[in-house]
C-alpha cells in the first residue's frame, strides 16, 4: 500500500516521536525539579514594613 | 493604455480564489474576532500578494530583479528567523510564571499535550511529506505561531503560508476543538471533581522568579543546543518582566514590540500565499492535519491525566491536562468554564493557568527538539 520511502521516512518519523515525547518529560522532570529546588533555597520572605 | 491594462489582463482565476480567501481571513478577523492581529495582516497581504505584477513581491523588469517591499521583508525578518524569536521576547514578558511554581507538577501537562504534534508528524509521513515538511506540520499542533514559523522557515519555507494559516486559525478555534475531544474522554464525575488549592495564594520570592528563566535557559542549552535561540528569547522576555528594574522595557515588548513584530510577521508571510504556491492539494493536507494535531493534543494532556491520576493521592481533574496546550490564556478559559457548566462552585482557572503556562514551555521546547532530532 506504500512505497519503500514512504515507509522509511515512516519509521523515522516513528524514532523522532519517541525521542522527542521522552525528551519532553525528561526536561519537564528537570524543570519540575528546579522550581522545587529554588523555591526551597530561596522561599519568599515578606520585607520588614519601614 | 495598454500598460495599465496589464495587470487585468493578467489576472488568473487562481489569484482571484487567493482574494476570496484573504478576504475569508479579514472577515474571520474583523466580524468573528479570530486572532485579528494575525488573521488580518495575512488576510490584507494575501490580496497585495496576488494582485498580478505585484510590486510587494520582487519582479523581474527588463532582465533586473526590482525588489519588493515584501519579499526584502520576507528575506530579513523570516529566512533569518528573526521576527519569531522578537516575537518570543514579547511572549516572555506577558508570562507570568508563578502558578507554576505554586504547583509544579502540573509541569508534565506541557509535555503530555504535546502528543498531537509527533502523532500529526507521523500521520503526515503516511500522507508522502517528508520528514521535515512532515515536522513542520506536526509542529502547528505546538499551538504556537511563532514555534510554528521558526520550524517551518528552517524545514519547510514551501510551505510556511499554510502552516501559518492552520496554526493561527485552529489556536482561536481552541474553544472549539477542545471541548467535544474532553467530553468524548471524561465522565461527567471526572469532569466535576474538585482539586485543592495546591497553594494558589502563596508567595514565590524575587530570587526564584530571576533565576528560573536563567537556569531554564542553561539547562536546555546544555542538552539541547539547537532549541536554545527558542527556549533563550522567550526566557530573555521573561527575564525583563520579572527582574523589577526594567519595567518600562517589559511593557514595551509587551505592548510595542509584541505589535508591530506581529503586523509585520502577518504581512510578510503573506507574500509565501501566493496562487502558485498556497493553491496546492498539499495545503488541505495541512489544514486538515493541523486539525488532527490540536485534537490529539487535547486529547493526550487528558489522557496522560487520567493515566497519573492512578498514581497521585491527591487527584489531578482531567481536564486540566487539556489546558497543557500553548494556546494561552484560551485553553485554560476553556476548561475553567467546562468546569464551571458541570459545578458551578469549582474553580479550575488557577489550576488550568499553571497547566497552560507549561504548555508554552512545552511547545517552544518541543519546536526545539524536533529541531535537533530531525536530520
Amino acid at each position: 500500500m506504500f512505497s519503500d520511502e514512504i515507509i522509511s521516512v515512516y519509521s523515522q518519523a516513528l524514532d523522532i516521536s519517541f525521542k522527542g515525547m521522552t525528551a519532553l518529560f525528561l526536561f519537564m522532570f528537570i524543570f519540575f525539579f528546579l522550581i522545587i529546588a529554588i523555591d526551597k533555597l530561596l522561599p519568599h520572605k515578606e520585607e520588614p514594613k519601614k | 493604455m495598454e500598460g495599465l491594462m496589464v495587470g487585468l489582463t493578467s489576472m488568473t482565476w487562481q489569484m482571484f480564489v487567493m482574494m476570496i480567501i484573504g478576504g475569508i481571513l479579514i472577515f474571520l478577523a474583523v466580524k468573528k474576532n479570530y486572532e485579528p492581529t494575525l488573521l488580518l495582516p495575512i488576510g490584507f497581504g494575501a490580496i497585495l500578494a496576488n494582485i498580478p505584477y505585484t510590486s510587494v513581491l520582487d519582479q523581474v523588469e527588463g532582465g533586473h530583479v526590482v525588489e519588493g517591499a515584501l519579499s526584502i521583508f520576507f528575506r530579513v525578518g523570516i529566512m533569518t528567523e528573526i521576527f519569531p524569536l522578537l516575537i518570543f521576547v514579547a511572549i516572555g514578558a506577558m508570562i507570568d510564571f508563578s502558578p507554576l511554581f505554586r504547583n509544579p507538577k502540573l509541569l508534565l501537562f506541557g509535555a503530555a499535550a504535546q502528543f498531537g504534534i509527533f502523532f500529526t508528524m507521523i500521520l503526515a509521513t503516511l500522507l508522502g511529506f517528508d520528514i521535515k515538511e512532515a515536522a513542520s506540520i506536526g509542529v502547528i499542533g505546538s499551538a504556537d505561531g511563532p514555534t510554528s514559523i521558526y520550524v517551518a522557515t528552517r524545514f519547510a519555507p514551501n510551505l510556511l503560508g499554510p502552516i501559518s494559516v492552520a496554526a493561527y486559525s485552529y489556536m482561536a478555534l481552541v474553544p472549539i476543538i477542545q471541548p467535544p475531544i474532553i467530553k468524548l474522554l471524561t465522565t461527567k464525575e471526572e469532569r466535576r471533581m474538585r482539586m485543592d488549592g495546591g497553594g494558589n495564594d502563596r508567595k514565590i520570592s524575587r530570587a526564584t522568579l530571576v533565576l528560573f528563566p536563567i537556569l531554564v535557559t542553561i539547562l536546555t542549552g546544555l542538552f539541547a543546543p539547537t532549541a536554545v535561540a527558542l527556549i533563550g528569547f522567550l526566557m530573555f522576555g521573561n527575564l525583563i518582566r520579572e527582574c523589577g528594574v526594567l519595567n518600562k522595557l517589559s511593557l514595551a515588548a509587551q505592548n510595542e514590540l509584541a505589535s508591530l513584530v506581529t503586523l509585520l510577521l502577518g504581512i510578510t508571510i503573506a507574500s509565501t500565499m501566493t496562487a502558485d504556491r498556497f493553491l496546492q492539494v498539499s495545503t488541505l493536507f495541512i489544514i486538515g492535519l493541523g486539525l488532527i494535531a490540536f485534537m490529539f493534543d487535547t486529547a493526550g494532556g487528558v489522557l496522560f491525566a487520567k493515566l497519573l491520576n492512578f498514581f497521585l493521592k491527591k487527584k489531578v481533574n482531567p481536564m486540566i491536562g487539556a489546558a497543557g496546550i500553548s494556546a494561552f490564556p484560551m485553553s485554560s478559559r476553556v476548561i475553567h468554564t467546562m468546569g464551571l457548566k458541570e459545578d458551578p462552585t469549582n474553580y479550575l482557572l488557577m489550576h488550568a493557568v499553571s497547566a497552560n503556562v507549561s504548555g508554552q514551555i512545552g511547545s517552544v521546547l518541543a519546536g526545539g527538539l524536533i529541531l535537533a532530532l530531525v536530520h
